[in-house]
Order: C-alpha cells, then structure tokens, then sequence
C-alpha cells in the first residue's frame, strides 16, 4: 500500500503546481479577509464592500479554511496572501505561481491519499481480501475523476468526503461516532448529509428509533454548526437557498393546477424504499451500492458541474474493485468529458493550463469552436447529459436486482 | 538490490522525471493561443449610445504582430434593443473587415467579435477602428467607450516554435529551482523514495 500511496503523492505533487483554478484560490481568499479576524463570514461579507462573490457553504466549511490557512501560508510564504486577493482571471500571471498553487492544493492532497488509505481500510475492515482493497486504493488514487478534480483543478469537495469516509470506517462497530463524523462531514458540504440519513435508513440489526436517533446525530450537528447563522437572513438567502442548495429540486414533472413533482426526491425515496426492503446496508456492497446510486441520479438529473462527480468515486472505487463489471464506469467518462468541454468556462480545460502558457486563456470556448465546425452543441452536451442520466437509471434496477454475496 | 545500483536507478529515474516535465511543457507552450491589449485599459469605461454620434472612429497601433481579432464592447439593456450597426477595421485606406451586426445577438454588455485573416507584420502598424448604427429600430444600443474612444480588446495569435518553447521551458524550471524550491524537489524526494 505504501508504494502505491508513495506513487500517488509523486503524481500529484508533480501536476498539481503546473495546474490552475481560480476557485482554488477564492475559497481561501474569504478566511484573510480582516487580517484573518473575521469568524462571521456571512456578516462580514453583507455589511462591507468587498468584490467576492458571497459565501455560499456552511459556517463549517469556512472554519476547515481557518484551519487550512496557516499551513498554505507555511509554504507559499507571507505572499501568498497578496496573491489570494489578485483576480482569478489575472493570478496565473505571477511568477510564483507554482509555488501558490502546490500551497493551496497541498492540504487537500494530502487528504485525497489520507482518504486512498481509509478506502483501504474500510474494504478490509470488512472482510475483503488485501488485493481487493489494493484495488479499490489504485481505482480512487488514479481515475481520471479523482485526478481532474482534486489534484488539477484542486476543487476542495475532499474537505467533506475525507470525514465521510472516517465515519464509514466507523460505521458497524461505533455507529454514534459514525454518524458524528458524518454530521461533520456533512456541515462542511451539503452532500453528504444525504448519505448519511441513507445510512441512518438502512443501519441493519436496530430498531427504527435507533435509525431516527442515528440520523438526528448528523443532522443534529449540522443544524447545531448553522444555529448561531439561521436568524440572518443573508445567511438563508446565501447558503440555504443558494443556487447550489436548490439546484436539486429543478428537475421536475408537472401534475397541473401548478403542482409539480420533485423528479430527484421522488427518486431518492425510491433508492430508500428498496434499499430498507432488501436491507443492503448489512453489506458494504450494498451500502456502496446505495449510496453510488443516489449520488448519481442527483447528478445525472440536476445541471452539474464536472468537477462534483468526484462524490461518486469512493463508492465506485469499491464498487469496481469487487465486480469485474465496470462498463458502466467507461461510458460515463466520455459522457462526463464532453459535457466539461461544453461547458462556457475556460478553467475547465484550457485555463487549466495557463501556468504554463497563459495565452491560452484567450483560446475561444471549446463549443464556440466546435460551432463553427457545424456541431450542434446543445444537442451535444443534452446527449450527454441524458448518457449520465441512463446510468443513473441503470444503478437504479441495478439497486433492484442486487443480490448479497457471500464471497470475499 | 546493490547500493550503487539503487543510486543509479534514482538518477536515472529522476532525469525521467525531468525530462518528461520539460516534454509536457514544451507540448503546452506550443498550443497556439493569444495574446490581448486593451487601449485605454485603466481608464473609466462608460456606455453612450450607439446612435447618439454618426460614427465612432479610434486610431490605434499594433503591440504585437498577428493581429487577428477585435473585440468591441456593447451593451444591449434587458436585451431589448433590435438596432444594427456596422464595425469596420481599416489599414490606411484598406478594409481589413467590415461587418453588420444585430443587437439581438449582443447581451446586457458582451463583445461584438470582429475575426480576420491574420496580418503576420502587424506590429507597429497604425489601423482604424470604426462603429456606425446602419439601421436605427429604438436606439437602446450602447457601446463601451473609455476616453472618448471605441472600448476593445486586440488579440495577438501566438505560436512558439519547438526550439523556443524547450528553451523557454528548461528556463522556467530553472528559475522554479531557483526560487520556488519545493515545487520540484517535494516530487522528487518522493520519486527518489518510490525507486527506493
């Protein structure tokens, strides 16, 4: 495991200084804001003028920065906080560019092969074959998601997944932990407060009051993080219904006299419903399996960006690591590839690169291109979009028709 | 394995790891990609209507050569305005390019994209730059202006040969090394421990 771990960090630390995303950058502007004093960043951005967009995560989110920011500062220097507050669009100008990206991106790769071990572990822990778990290490280490998003683009997603997956370690023997872990997680980035009531649901061997007591531990904590926040309206309008929050309740199905039905609900219940009824979360691959398919039908039904589909690795690192089936895997990578290449954002390919050769930033949008060469591109990125959503579906009967194993 | 046999093995490695740096680099510094130059760029930029004048006309000369692209500044309020007007580029008394276009296709400000064919000796040149409204429908069509000149963007074509971009980046690494030390030496510490 320590060689593939040792290759991993060789990779990454090796492509991530070359690579650029004004994002990376922008999240850890807000934590220098005020010689780094501000705590109430929701306030401080609403009642002074500042040219940032506002703060869309929760309180959680913003304290992990806090926490990350003296370490990124240890090594990109005093500077790097200069450079932080430079425009996204102008920052891989600087000569030391190199230097401010590996600083930014360092704490988050460090977590990305922290969580490589822990997907390891949690294959072991559960009975699987060291080779199996060597597997599902090399699968999250090297997929082309884990690679683009994380190690290139340094999209900081890994601050909520790392935390997931400790408590999905924890999960059969020390459920509160579990659960504690997963509330943190969750605090962080949305998300994974999904899979945790998914895994509260289908916690084998309890009652239902312990499932709802469970459940209410992540949720507890999530609300308990946001509390001091929720009497602001700013902070509701900024994080609870931000574009991001709701973006899963657009996909819709009209019933008429205005009512609609929520398509990615509606869905979520049905992934719930079977996985209590088949009771798949006494397995991993069941617990796997339920927690792949729901993240991939809100991404395959909602407008998402390329870079959340790093959510799903976990779960499909194992997944692919137990079953010889990975078909499904190689026809969503295309999928997922043109719709990024679609999309109207240079920082999604070629400004990528600008560390390197900064004229590229000036390179017109890859659809424009592909317009002007007669490819009907909303055509193009719907097919797409519709690729990722037929796999969704797929997981879904797949959900149906999955059988325990007994093998290891 | 040997001592002296595990040192050359990391020598060799870590001259692959080099050279595979500079290869990479070399193949994205020869992407062809653009330079820009905005005239005026500091200054204040403010929005008249298109129609307010009979013809907006800025002089300017080339930084750089292979100009190949201007892009003017509109601003088409709600998306309402349905005016036309015409960009022109001269060169002296030459027409580099001369084209109609809607405001339909124009947003609440965006760039109306003026491409030619390239002119390779363009540094240095002096060239024109004109906007005129051709067809008045409800005059809401502004253009960006700073100074009393037209507001655009020049844009360069730029394409490094393989000399120049190995140079330019055995350079760069050289000057990481020199400056940004971790950068480099992080991978290849721990390249050096992997063909341990």
């Amino acid at each position: 495991m320590k060689k593939i771990i040792l290759l991993a960090a060789v990779l990454y630390f090796l492509v991530a200084p070359f690579t650029y995303h004004p994002d990376t950058k922008l999240v850890l502007y807000y934590p220098t804001l005020n010689n780094s004093k501000v705590w109430n960043i929701y306030t401080y951005l609403n009642t002074h003028q500042d040219d940032a967009p506002k703060f869309h995560y929760p309180p959680m989110h913003y304290w992990v920065l806090k926490a990350e920011l003296p370490l990124v500062k240890l090594i990109g220097g005093k500077n790097i906080v200069n450079w932080l507050k430079t425009g996204g669009n102008v920052a891989f100008n600087d000569p030391k560019v190199y230097l401010y990206n590996l600083a930014c991106k360092f704490p988050l790769l460090i977590l990305i092969l922290l969580s490589g071990v822990l997907i390891g572990k949690i294959a072991i822990k559960n009975g699987y074959k060291k080779e199996i778990a060597l597997k599902a290490i090399k699968i999250w280490l090297f997929n082309p998601l884990t690679l683009y998003s994380a190690v290139i683009m340094g999209q900081n997603d890994i601050l909520a997944i790392c935390p997931f997956l400790i408590g999905l370690y924890f999960y059969s023997d020390l459920p509160f932990l579990a659960f504690f872990l997963f509330g943190v997680s969750g605090s962080i980035k949305n998300y994974p407060l999904i899979w945790a009531i998914i895994l509260a649901l289908i916690y084998p061997k309890v009652s239902w009051f312990k499932k709802i007591v469970l459940g209410t531990v992540a949720v507890g904590l999530y609300l308990l993080s946001m509390a001091p926040f929720l009497g602001l309206n700013y902070f509701r309008e900024d994080v609870l219904y931000s574009g991001l929050s709701i973006r899963m309740f657009e996909s819709v199905l009209n019933i008429g006299f205005g009512e609609k039905i929520l398509l990615v609900p509606v869905l979520l219940l049905v992934v719930i419903l079977i996985a209590v009824k088949k009771n798949l979360g006494r397995s991993l691959r069941g617990q796997m399996s339920v927690l792949l398919t729901a993240t991939i039908l809100i991404l395959g039904l909602t407008h998402f960006h390329p870079q959340w589909l790093i959510w799903i690795m976990p779960f499909v690192a194992i997944i692919l690591a137990i079953e010889k089936e990975n078909w499904w895997f190689w026809l969503l990578m295309p999928a997922v590839a043109l719709i990024t290449l679609l999309f109207e954002d240079k920082f999604l390919y070629w400004g990528l690169l600008t560390p390197i050769n900064s004229n590229l930033i000036n390179l017109p949008f890859m659809g424009q291109y592909l317009q002007t060469k007669g490819v009907d591109i909303e055509l193009l990125n719907n097919l797409c979009h519709s690729v990722v959503a037929g796999v969704a579906i797929y997981w879904l009967w797949n959900l149906g028709n999955l059988k325990h194993e007994n093998r290891k | 394995m040997k001592i002296g046999n595990k040192f050359l093995r990391i020598f060799l490695g870590e001259f692959l790891l080099i050279v595979i740096l500079i290869f990479t680099m070399t193949v994205i510094k020869m992407v062809p990609g653009k330079t820009t130059f905005e005239k005026n760029i500091e200054e204040k930029l403010y929005f008249p209507k298109v129609f307010e004048k009979d013809i907006f006309t800025t002089n300017f000369v080339a930084v750089d050569n292979n100009l190949g692209r201007v892009d003017v500044l509109f601003k088409n309020p709600n998306l309402e305005s349905r005016d036309e007007i015409e960009i022109v580029l001269w060169e002296g008394n030459k027409t580099i390019f001369r084209e109609n276009y809607n405001a339909y296709n124009l947003g609440d400000t965006s760039h109306a994209r003026a491409d030619f064919p390239k002119i390779s000796d363009s540094k240095g040149k002096e060239f024109i730059l004109t906007v005129k409204g051709v067809k008045l429908v409800d005059g809401k069509l502004a253009m960006g202006a700073k100074k009393n000149e037209i507001g655009f963007i020049q844009y360069y074509d730029q394409k490094m040969s393989l000399i120049s971009a190995i140079k330019s980046s055995v350079n760069e690494l050289l000057i990481i090394i020199s400056t940004q030390t971790i950068v480099l030496a992080l991978p290849m510490v721990l390249w050096g421990a992997f063909l341990w």
